[in-house]
């Protein structure tokens, strides 16, 4: 089908796009990639009077090091986290999951920002960012603010942001020595959304015992999920496979996913977390010691 | 004649390849008339619906909409190859959701698309029936006023209930098949217009343009000879476009309006509106004595043709020819049953009811192999059809029968006889092996319905030839491979063939390009007009030199004498011809032999079986129910290659639509409501789904077809989801009986299992 028609702007800076989408509140979207809104509009499942594209915006688009965070702007393409040098070094587990979204031509284009903005529970990035407890930076007409990714992700398609807010920057704390991270999605083919994905991130300590460890969960509930049970099952315990057992165990009752018609039922995807979860984190552990 | 062969068995390059790869090639939906009015199709919102009042007041108001039709428009509202059971647009009631109801054209795609939403349709839904075994019961709701059973047949050759009695061992299955669409890449597309002559002209995707154009004529009324249907480069068919789409309504619009038009099915639309392959049920009991020769086999076929009959009779006949493989079975019976639903419309597909009975015989002899501690491919050999043999309709089967020396090919390859290393060799613990084998047969030709084909021939005055043909080319190379067999047949050069192609106006009719014979029949007829032509060639050539006719033959465009003196260019001929009017064409014939139809069916026997079959090497996760197929070796039997490299596409691209069918591809259906309808929900494999794929052709040669080849567009998928269900069989010891094998399926298959062997 074709959009229905809309209005076009294409504003210069963040300060422009917020008092464009202030003044036009509720009928304005902003577009980013346009991988996920165009679908809608055309299934006309969104039908925006106004779009504000961010792309002419100068400035959103960077991954850089800071004071003990990686900071991404919320314009950075699926494509350039995959292939960034700083990411594949400090935080891996964000460029494995990159390559998992879509197909290269959808990598190009999509956007972090976008992605989290529109909150799809089967959205990859959810769970990783869940699992490295990053947080999300927000400007809006009266300034910026910082929310955590915890609490982000407030029901399917529905993130904590306000109509007349826009995502500026993820912010990653950098992993420390003795990380290790994996991000398992398993997909009908090549290229579609999950069936159940799992993000797992873990710190070891010199004494081996388990320091951290973040699991998020993806298309495995509403929204991204937190697996905390799991994550409890692991820290301060050495990994041992019958601890991972245990963890796995958690996480598929951490989990709460729904029948799809399309992607499998919901105890067909339970049991898949239990699968995924076990394998992610012994993966994660083997990065965590140099493997 | 002894025909050279200097171009037959090359592996040239498709004619059609660069403009292809570079975009120049036109299809159907490139095409944009000047001052065009664009066409959009209302349909049902109800899977089951009656239709009380539809109002287009409103529509036809709106800015920019310029006609808008209703079924009031169309003189004769029903057509349909066998049965006229489908409306143009929808009267008395809707019966699959997206049935069309009106038509809109307007000067710009938004507003036909703003048409669509203004046209009032007042529906009373009725309830929809949406099982097929729900639709049998005579108390179910009625799609058509016949009741639901479209068609049903019972077939029955021995005494299966003796043989029953009598055997060694009986295996017993009941199979479920899904749901598959052709999903080509050019939805179907189409523009009309008035020509210069004030002759209406179709130019659209379709797979024969004379069915096409008689579709046209006897819904709207009209004089055959008033319209001209032509079908250009084809997005791909499989099938899929062997009923009308577009066509009608085209004409329709073009027809009333006087003016030109375009219309191109959305994606959603193509998948919901386009046809379908039958979804089936298919219950089999087959009895083996001890030593592995096959008894009996009794069979139960349910196929799910939807809201419209389509081509499923034929689809229905193919099923129950087919559904006791490439075997003698002594005793047999067959019930089958075509019955109507509210779930869409299924008619042809690739295999043409194959591949669904194939997936449950394989699957059987698989399971009796293995009751029987037999190597599979050893108990296919045992039963194996030879030529010469009598089939299990007491048919006579005089064609190459090749299936014994393809079994043998696949039990003499590595991958079967190393089958326990290959096995072994896996990653992981929770990763299993398996290696499965099946094997295929399918009749081409149309079988006992009468099938007949024309080709024309044209000596050019520069001495090179147009042939024409309204075989459509709808991506399988029929085109080039016609050429290399007119080049050999007229002795010229390839590129001396010139090829005008699926024109009601240009071309004769070579009938429609579909069960894998569009090469057998158009070669066939070319055979007989080559000799036609040269055979005129050569008396022209006589009048030039002198010399008798019968010292003449043919080289390289040269008319040539024995003793070599003689030489005269096909140009020289050809001027001479046009200087003295002679005519320089003619038309080639050939109708495909066929026998009376068996009691009960519409078109089988075959007197031509195709057949292969296949090795599929798989890996299961046990853990997670998943499937890689790693390898397929596929062994068509080809008769004779004309173009290995278009042989090798054909039969790869088979395989992995195959693999498709075989593990991912399923049109969900809920409450007749199509749930897949684009890319992605209704999942195809990717290049990344593609394994190696080995292709070794067996070439014993069919006498009767051009230089001893046969078909070959479908039986490569047809064997492909049987081996896969082999191979995962053999890998983690449970049977599959439904595909597509999800991996959620196969996960709790498996996970039964264990909870049987008591383990877990
Ligand atoms: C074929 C296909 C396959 C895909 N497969 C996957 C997959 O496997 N995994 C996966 O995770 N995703 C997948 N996607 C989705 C893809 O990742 C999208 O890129 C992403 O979901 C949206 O990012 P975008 O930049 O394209 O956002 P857009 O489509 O432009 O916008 C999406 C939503 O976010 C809002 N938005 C955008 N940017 C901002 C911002 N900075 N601040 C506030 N709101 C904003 C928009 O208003 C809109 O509501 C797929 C998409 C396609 C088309």
């Amino acid at each position: 089908m074709y959009p229905k028609s809309f209005q076009y702007f294409a504003p210069k800076s963040v300060k422009d796009a917020i008092s464009l989408l202030n003044k036009l509140r509720g009928e304005a979207k902003v577009i980013a990639g346009g991988q996920s809104l165009v679908p809608m509009m055309k299934l006309r499942l969104a039908t925006p009077a106004y779009l504000i594209d961010l792309n002419k915006i100068k400035g959103l688009e960077y991954i850089k090091a800071g004071r003990g965070v990686i900071q991404i702007g919320a314009l950075t393409r699926h494509s350039t986290i995959e292939k960034s040098e700083l990411i594949r070094e400090r935080v891996p587990i964000m460029a494995e999951a990159a390559s998992h979204i879509g197909d290269p031509q959808v990598r190009n284009l999509g956007t972090i920002g976008g992605a989290l903005a529109h909150c799809d529970p089967a959205g990859d990035w959810g769970a990783v960012i869940l699992a490295l407890r990053g947080e999300i930076r927000v400007a809006g007409p009266r300034g910026q603010r910082t929310i955590k990714a915890d609490n982000f992700f407030v029901d399917a398609f529905t993130p904590a942001l306000k109509p007349n807010e826009l995502i500026t920057e993820i912010r990653i704390p950098t992993p420390p020595e003795g990380s290790g991270g994996a991000y398992l999605k398993m997909e009908r083919r090549a290229g579609d959304f999950a069936i159940a994905g799992v993000a797992a991130q873990i710190t070891i300590s010199p004494d081996g015992t388990c320091k951290y460890a973040g699991i998020g969960l993806t298309a495995l509930g509403p929204t991204s999920l937190r697996a905390k049970k799991a994550e409890e099952a692991l820290v301060g315990r050495e990994l041992t496979d019958e601890v991972i057992d245990e963890a796995a165990e958690a996480a598929a009752e951490d989990a709460k996913p729904f029948d799809d018609p399309l992607r499998g039922s919901a105890e067909f995807r339970r049991a898949m977390a239990r699968v995924l979860t076990r394998r992610a984190v012994k993966q994660a552990l083997s990065r965590a010691r140099g493997g | 004649m002894v025909q050279a062969q200097r171009w037959v068995g090359k592996p040239i390059p498709r004619r059609d390849a660069l403009e292809k790869a570079i975009g120049q090639a036109k299809y159907a939906s490139d095409l944009f008339p000047e001052g065009l009015l664009w066409g959009k199709v209302l349909r049902s919102k109800y899977p089951h619906a009656r239709i009380k009042r539809i109002d287009v007041s409103k529509a036809r108001s709106h800015p920019g909409v310029v006609a808008i039709f209703t079924h009031e428009d169309i003189p004769n509202n029903r057509y349909g190859p066998f049965n006229k059971d489908r409306p143009v647009l929808c009267d008395d009631k809707t019966r699959y959701i997206g049935d069309p109801i009106a038509v809109v054209a307007a000067e710009t795609p938004e507003a036909a698309e703003e048409a669509l939403g203004m046209i009032e349709v007042e529906y009373e839904p009725l309830p929809a029936v949406l099982d097929p075994l729900e639709a049998m019961k005579p108390e179910s709701p009625k799609v058509h006023e016949r009741g639901n059973i479209a068609r049903q047949t019972h077939i029955s050759f021995g005494n299966v209930e003796q043989a029953f009695r009598e055997a060694d061992i009986i295996v017993e299955n009941t199979y479920t098949v899904g749901t598959q669409i052709h999903a080509y890449l050019e939805t179907e597309a189409g523009i009309s217009y008035f020509d210069e002559n004030g002759r209406l002209t179709i130019v659209a995707g379709g797979q024969s343009p004379y069915r096409d154009r008689h579709e046209i004529c006897s819904t709207l009324n009209i004089p055959e000879d008033s319209v001209r249907v032509v079908i250009p480069h084809v997005g791909g068919a499989f099938g899929g476009k062997d009923d009308i789409s577009v066509q009608i309504h085209l004409a329709l619009i073009t027809l009333k309006t006087r003016r030109p038009a375009r219309l191109v099915w959305t994606r959603e639309e193509s998948t919901i509106a386009g046809t379908k392959r039958h979804a089936g049920i298919i219950r089999m009991k087959t009895a083996a004595r001890r030593d592995g020769v096959l008894l009996a086999n009794k069979t139960e076929i349910i196929y799910d043709t939807g809201a419209y009959e389509g081509l499923g009779p034929a689809v229905l006949d193919v099923a129950i020819e087919n559904c006791n493989g490439p075997y003698k079975i002594p005793n047999i019976d067959i019930s089958a049953t075509l019955v109507y639903t509210n779930n869409y419309v299924a008619s042809a597909f690739r295999g043409f009811g194959a591949p669904q009975v194939l997936f449950a015989i394989e699957s059987q002899l698989d399971a009796i192999a293995e009751q029987l501690n037999m190597d599979p491919i050893e108990l296919r050999l045992r039963n194996a059809l030879r030529r010469g043999d009598v089939g299990v309709f007491n048919n006579k089967l005089i064609g190459s029968v090749g299936i014994a020396k393809a079994l043998e090919i696949a039990a003499n390859h590595e991958l079967w006889r190393e089958r326990e290393r290959y096995k072994s060799e896996t990653a992981r613990p929770w990763i299993r092996r398996g290696i499965g084998v099946a094997s295929a047969v399918k009749g081409y030709t149309l079988g006992a319905l009468p099938d007949k084909g024309q080709v024309g021939v044209e000596l050019t005055r520069e001495g090179k030839f147009r042939v024409r043909v309204s075989s459509t080319e709808i991506g399988q190379g029929v085109l080039t491979a016609l050429a290399q067999v007119a080049a050999d047949m007229l002795k010229c050069g390839v590129d001396d063939i010139q090829l005008v192609f699926a024109d009601t106006l240009e071309t004769p009719d070579t009938s429609v390009t579909s069960a894998s014979r569009q090469l057998f029949l158009a070669g066939n007829a070319l055979a007989d007009a080559a000799r036609k032509m040269l055979d005129k060639m050569r008396h022209v050539a006589a009048g030039l030199s002198g010399e008798p006719p019968e010292v003449f033959d043919f080289l390289d465009g040269y008319a040539i004498s024995r003793d070599g003196k003689t030489r005269i260019s096909y140009a020289g001929i050809a001027r001479y011809m046009e200087n003295n009017n002679i005519p320089l064409n003619v038309v080639g014939e050939y109708e495909v032999p066929r026998v009376e139809p068996i009691p009960g069916t519409l078109e089988i026997p075959h007197l031509f079986y195709m057949f292969a079959a296949a090795l599929a090497l798989v890996e299961v996760n046990t853990l997670t129910g998943f499937v890689q197929v790693r390898k397929l070796v596929v062994i068509p039997d080809a008769g004779k290659v004309i173009n290995p490299q278009t042989f090798q596409g054909q039969i790869e691209g088979a395989a992995v639509q195959g693999i498709g069918y075989a593990l991912m591809e399923e049109a969900k259906i809920e409450n007749g409501i199509l749930k897949t309808q684009n890319f992605s929900t209704y999942l195809i494999p990717s290049i990344k789904d593609a394994p190696e794929i080995e292709v070794i052709p067996v070439e014993d040669g069919e006498e009767t077809g051009p230089f001893g080849a046969k078909g070959i567009g479908e039986i490569g998928i047809i064997p492909i989801a049987p081996a896969i269900a082999n191979a995962i069989k053999d890998a983690v010891g449970v049977r599959p009986l439904s595909i597509p094998i999800t991996p959620e399926k196969l996960y709790w298959l498996i996970r039964s299992k264990r909870s049987e062997n008591g383990s877990q």
